[in-house]
């Protein structure tokens, strides 16, 4: 009982009340579509083989978390927007649990009886942040889509998405299953994972740092195709059905979900031992 | 007394634990860039010697391996200069961005304008911040310069191999780079020490609209990052044109990448960042009233 | 009927001892104060008493069980620290209406009581953060004696407080022990802590230097 009302201040207070979990996304969103809807207008039919060059929302998702295929400086555009998808909602859920135990929350915190359902909460308001925030970037995407009239049956278009990410031929994975919009639950999940093990970084650091680490990783999974940087899987042109070389997407939803449970149960336990001291 | 707020705020911006841990930070990143480059530097000269045993003497090439396409601030190859050239907002402002919020939201800054004076105190806080953005971040850039040096000579870069430097002729302070190299990367660390002073000065005028720490210490980084991308997906949209570098966060890389910038361009953000920065420390400076909240 | 037993308890924050072998004990319908100059450690007792820090050695017993084992805060408890902090949108009775509903004790008419206590208008919506210190200080104490808690923790609750708000402070103790709560209060003034005391605890750098009763503070 008193985790779900726990909960319900938690989600008004941290998230409904916090008009930049609203904002954020959707400019990300309706800018990126732009930019897409803007990009294929550029784009020569005889580079896209022929095929049909209007984006469709899937395209215009796939956009969104696309990534690039290896780190390169000189390519600017999809290095920044991926960074700035999956970093805006770090930004977001980075400070409120923090500033909560420290003010109202101890309040709260005390007449709940528990630790453990003030850090389940936070976990829980953590991945509903971070699911609103996807899910607006998708509604705005959905909502763009519409107001430019595109296609929203067909899947991601290899070959539009290859040009315009500027894969390749050599990195192009040769036609095997076709593609679909399920290949951005990847990257939410990797975003959960990442929020959560951020939110547990803070217990130990500053969250300041807990951001920096991140970032870090981040980039550093931008750096170097390797299955053992999180970040990988968040980046759906890394996905092993997308490029060669790529990472398993078995292996990002096993490592994800690793984490992501690593983070709930390391926090809880750091948290029933934490000191709750007013240090901001 | 501004002599005297100044030396204690530049103190107070130095010696503290932020600006130690985030000087750590820089300086294990540009450390552990350079075991990328010369392990490349290494594979070069091996495979350069390969050749010669092989097929006979041939030109060296000197001037392709040199200092100053190997430092961290003349490569843009390994994850230590991805990461720093993309962290360094952070690096600017974690040091000291949150001392004015900290302090107006704990009530020093009454007790310091009471002390040292408004205008004082509020361009003490200024230099501070602007000494503290610029030194934790071009510190690290030069010990990874001189660390470099230590290992690989700084031949005079040559302009026929220009693809081995990305610094073309109409990159920006291109004429600077090939006949005195050591002046262009002094002139680089100053336009990066005068651009992260002034990074993390925004976390004053942030400190103004947002009573949040955690969100003033960041907020540059969003903006410059925020920046980047509209550059990005908004300027730069026909793939025919060459464009000019707008972006703060990609013409602050003593590379250049993507596009070159130039001196209008960087000149015109100094100065809107200094105005921006500035102004709002004057009209704190003249508005800033002794109580923070009406109490009625 | 509550029992609160400190036992050997020490607390190292930072390599820095700030409480050290603390023993107590106390029981319901009495008065303790902790007095102490600033950083001898009364915060960072309350804090342990509170269950919000954990000791770094010994142990505290509340009811018998184990405080950070058997239970992770005291029940029924009522929390007062130094510079309480509320939802600043909100006006006080609204804020202490989203805190008793969490566990749903009390009603709007023990709530307003409270407020009126304290020497605030229970109707009134002005925002918390147009409070002046001394009724965001009297907010506080409200939020910790409305659902009449077994345990009050009040931590320098007179500071900030005009003659009257000291008063009544005076009075609303008094009223809770005689209804049977066990009351820790710290105050740095000993003057403050004779009126209101039934026992004494003075803390110097985090020790206990000496218990007084009474009659020999009196």
């Amino acid at each position: 009982m008193s985790l779900k009302k726990l909960l319900w201040f938690d989600l008004r207070r941290g998230l409904f009340q916090k008009p930049l979990f609203f904002i954020i996304p959707t400019l990300i969103a309706l800018i990126s579509c732009f930019d897409l809807y803007r990009r294929v207008l550029f784009v020569n039919p005889n580079e896209t083989l022929g095929i049909k060059i209007s984006a469709g929302f899937a395209d215009f998702l796939t956009y969104l978390y696309g990534g690039t295929t290896t780190y390169d400086p000189y390519s600017g555009n999809p290095f920044a927007r991926w960074m700035l998808v999956l970093l805006s909602v770090c930004f977001l859920t980075l400070h409120y649990p923090n500033q909560d135990v420290q003010t109202y929350g101890q309040q709260l915190l005390i007449r709940t009886q528990s630790r453990l359902a003030w850090w389940l909460s936070k976990c829980i308001w953590n991945i509903a942040g971070v699911l609103l925030y996807h899910g607006l970037l998708i509604l705005s995407a959905a909502l763009f889509c519409l107001l430019v009239q595109a296609d929203f049956t067909g899947g991601p278009q290899k070959e539009l998405l290859y040009h315009l990410f500027q894969v390749v031929p050599e990195q192009r994975m040769p036609a095997a299953a076709p593609w679909n919009c399920c290949f951005i639950v990847l990257p939410i999940l990797v975003s959960l994972a990442l929020n959560l093990l951020q939110m547990t970084f803070a217990l130990f650091v500053k969250p300041i740092l807990s951001f920096l680490i991140l970032s870090a990783s981040m980039v550093s999974s931008a750096c170097f195709a390797s299955p053992c940087l999180v970040g990988n899987y968040a980046m759906i042109l890394r996905l092993d059905t997308v490029t060669v070389d790529g990472v398993s997407i078995k292996a990002g939803v096993i490592l994800s979900l690793l984490l992501l449970l690593w983070a709930v149960i390391v926090g809880c336990v750091r948290f029933a031992r934490c000191d709750i001291l007013n240090q901001d | 007394m501004l002599c005297n707020t100044m030396k204690l705020e530049l103190k107070k911006a130095i010696c503290n634990p932020y600006f130690y841990l985030t000087l750590l930070i820089g300086l294990a990143i540009t450390f552990f860039s350079l075991v990328p480059s010369l392990q490349s530097y290494d594979q070069d000269l091996r495979s350069h010697q390969q050749f010669a045993a092989e097929f006979g003497p041939r030109n060296p090439l000197m001037q392709m391996e040199t200092l100053f396409n190997h430092w961290i601030g003349g490569e843009s190859f390994t994850p230590g200069s991805g990461n720093y050239f993309f962290l360094f907002p952070l690096l600017a402002t974690i040091p000291y961005g949150w001392s004015y919020c900290s302090e107006s939201k704990s009530g020093y800054v009454k007790s310091m304008v009471i002390r040292a004076g408004k205008m004082p105190y509020y361009l003490a806080k200024y230099a501070a911040l602007f000494v503290s953005g610029g030194l934790a971040v071009v510190t690290p850039l030069l010990f990874n310069f001189l660390l470099t040096a230590m290992f690989i000579p700084a031949v005079r870069p040559d302009p026929s191999y220009l693809t081995a430097y990305g610094i073309g002729p109409a990159s920006f302070l291109s004429m600077l780079f090939y006949a005195h190299p050591f002046l262009y990367v002094f002139a680089y660390l100053l336009i990066d020490f005068l651009f992260c002073g002034l990074i993390a000065c925004l976390c004053f005028t942030a400190s103004i609209l947002v009573k949040n720490r955690v969100v003033v210490v960041l907020l540059p980084f969003f903006l410059l990052l925020g920046v980047h991308y509209l550059c990005y997906s908004l300027l730069y949209t026909d793939p025919m044109v060459i464009y000019r570098q707008c972006s703060p966060m990609a013409f602050l890389n003593p590379v250049p990448t993507s596009y070159d910038t130039t001196w209008p361009i960087v000149l015109a953000w100094g100065i809107g960042l200094f105005l921006l920065t500035f102004a709002s420390i004057v009209l704190r400076g003249r508005c800033h009233e002794l109580k923070k909240t009406a109490v009625v | 009927m509550m029992t609160i037993e400190v036992k050997n308890v020490s607390k190292t924050i930072r390599r820095q001892p700030v409480i050290q072998h603390a023993s107590l004990s106390m029981q319901s319908g009495r008065i303790y104060g902790l007095q102490g100059i600033n950083g001898s450690g009364k915060t960072m007792l309350m804090r342990l008493i509170s269950g919000l820090i954990v000791p770094t050695d010994g142990w505290i017993l509340i009811n018998g069980k184990l405080l950070g084992k058997d239970l992770a805060f005291p029940e029924r408890m009522g929390l007062f620290l130094e510079n309480p902090a509320f939802l600043d949108r909100y006006s006080g009775f609204h804020n202490l209406k989203m805190l008793s509903s969490i566990q749903n004790r009390i009603g709007d008419s023990q709530i307003r009581s409270a407020l009126d206590q304290v020497g605030l208008d229970p109707f009134d919506h002005k925002h918390y953060r147009k409070f002046s210190l001394g009724m965001k200080q009297r907010l506080g104490i409200a939020a910790a004696i409305m659902e009449a808690p077994d345990l009050i923790l009040l931590d320098e609750p007179t500071n900030s407080l005009d003659t009257d708000g000291i008063a009544l402070v005076k009075k609303i103790l008094a009223a809770e022990r005689a209804r049977g709560a066990l009351i820790l209060i710290s105050c740095h003034d000993f003057s403050i802590l004779q009126e209101m005391s039934d026992e004494i605890f003075v803390l110097e750098s985090g020790q206990i230097q000496k218990h007084l009763h009474a009659p020999d503070f009196m």
